[in-house]
């Protein structure tokens, strides 16, 4: 019996066919694995891909003409970066996010509060833990899912002629044009504009922490291009 | 008084990770702001993209009074030049020599 056919069955419900496709799909979940290998466990992903062609059977159409491989790769591919994205998460102890939360809230109302950036030590004291604490959930602040922001302000804060000079004032070119639009956004209002990170999250609608987050992310990404020995 | 910690990088070790929670603990005697401190991580991430091989990269932070003092070295400052801008709008002040670069945040 085909996949296909195999696949028409488990479409319908049959517990057997299920296990089947899932059987007949293995050589190609363990290939799209191989893409995120290093990124989670062999096992999660194998896992994640199981899940993404059981997805794709759930909504297959064979007169869609598309052969079942084809059909469900996306839907395999899709789960698997769902797994990747949950184990950079897990790999923070559930304490430590929990800390990195409780500064981020800190900060956010010391920064409303005194219209700057606070210190360590005010975080401290508003978050109810010491120093040393404080340093070490300010490197677990990865963890935390980014805030959206408000897309309304992002389109506010990036238009206009002062916005597009300042593009071309600092002279990033292409490297800029790779960044993602909210990451371009916060280099040209830091370097172009020299909005210092508690204006710029006011405008963008999100934490300063978070405006921290994307700007060195950002230089990062562009900085070891910058250094490129011209040839 | 003055606070000194000094960090040797080997290879292509990536340096954020290391210099993190030193210049997060420095900031935290010098009463710098975490977006200063953030952003001299960033300063020192970028000047390490000019460091040359093969000696290990040394990284010198100092904490004195208000101000902190990152030194690294050895950096080809000339290779420097193109980031520099972005470079000195995120630290109070750089200074270069032959093969070293100085970064200083003040409060």
């Amino acid at each position: 019996m085909s996949i296909d056919e195999d696949v028409l069955r488990a479409a319908r419900g049959d517990p057997a066919a299920r296990e089947s496709v899932l059987e007949g799909s293995n050589r190609l979940v363990r290939s799209l694995a191989r893409r995120f290998a290093g990124r989670a466990s062999v096992e999660d992903l194998q896992q994640a891909g199981g899940i993404g062609v059981l997805r794709a059977v759930d909504s297959f159409d064979p007169d869609h003409g598309a052969a079942f491989a084809a059909y469900a790769t996306p839907f395999v591919i899709g789960e698997m970066l769902a797994a990747v994205r949950q184990e950079s998460v897990v790999h923070v102890p559930r304490g430590r996010r929990e800390r990195a939360a409780a500064i981020e809230r800190a900060s956010d109302r010391l920064t409303a509060e005194l219209n700057r950036a606070p210190t360590v030590r005010e975080i401290a004291e508003a978050a109810g833990l010491d120093d040393e604490a404080v340093v070490d959930a300010m490197r677990a602040r990865k963890a935390l899912a980014p805030p959206a922001g408000e897309p309304e302000l992002m389109e506010v804060a990036t238009a206009g002629p002062e916005f597009e000079e300042a593009e071309i004032r600092i002279g990033l070119g292409a490297l800029l044009a790779d960044l993602e639009p909210r990451s371009r956004a916060i280099v040209v209002m830091r370097f172009g504009l020299e909005l210092s990170q508690t204006e710029i999250a006011d405008r963008l609608g999100i934490s300063q922490m978070h405006v921290s987050r994307l700007l060195r992310a950002a230089l990062a990404q562009i900085g070891p291009a910058l250094e490129q020995p011209s040839s | 008084m003055v606070e000194t910690v000094r960090l040797q990088v080997f290879g292509e070790t990536p340096v954020t990770p290391i210099v993190e929670p030193v210049v997060t603990a420095l900031a935290a005697r010098t009463s710098l702001d975490v977006a200063r401190a953030d952003e001299l991580i960033a300063a020192i991430d970028l000047v390490r993209n000019a460091w040359r091989g093969p000696d290990p990269l040394s990284v010198t932070l100092a904490a004195v009074g208000d101000t902190l003092t990152v030194e690294l070295t050895p950096v080809a400052p000339a290779v420097l030049a193109q980031s520099e801008s972005l470079v000195s709008r995120l630290v109070t002040s750089i200074s270069t020599t032959n093969d070293a670069v100085t970064l200083r945040v003040d409060r």
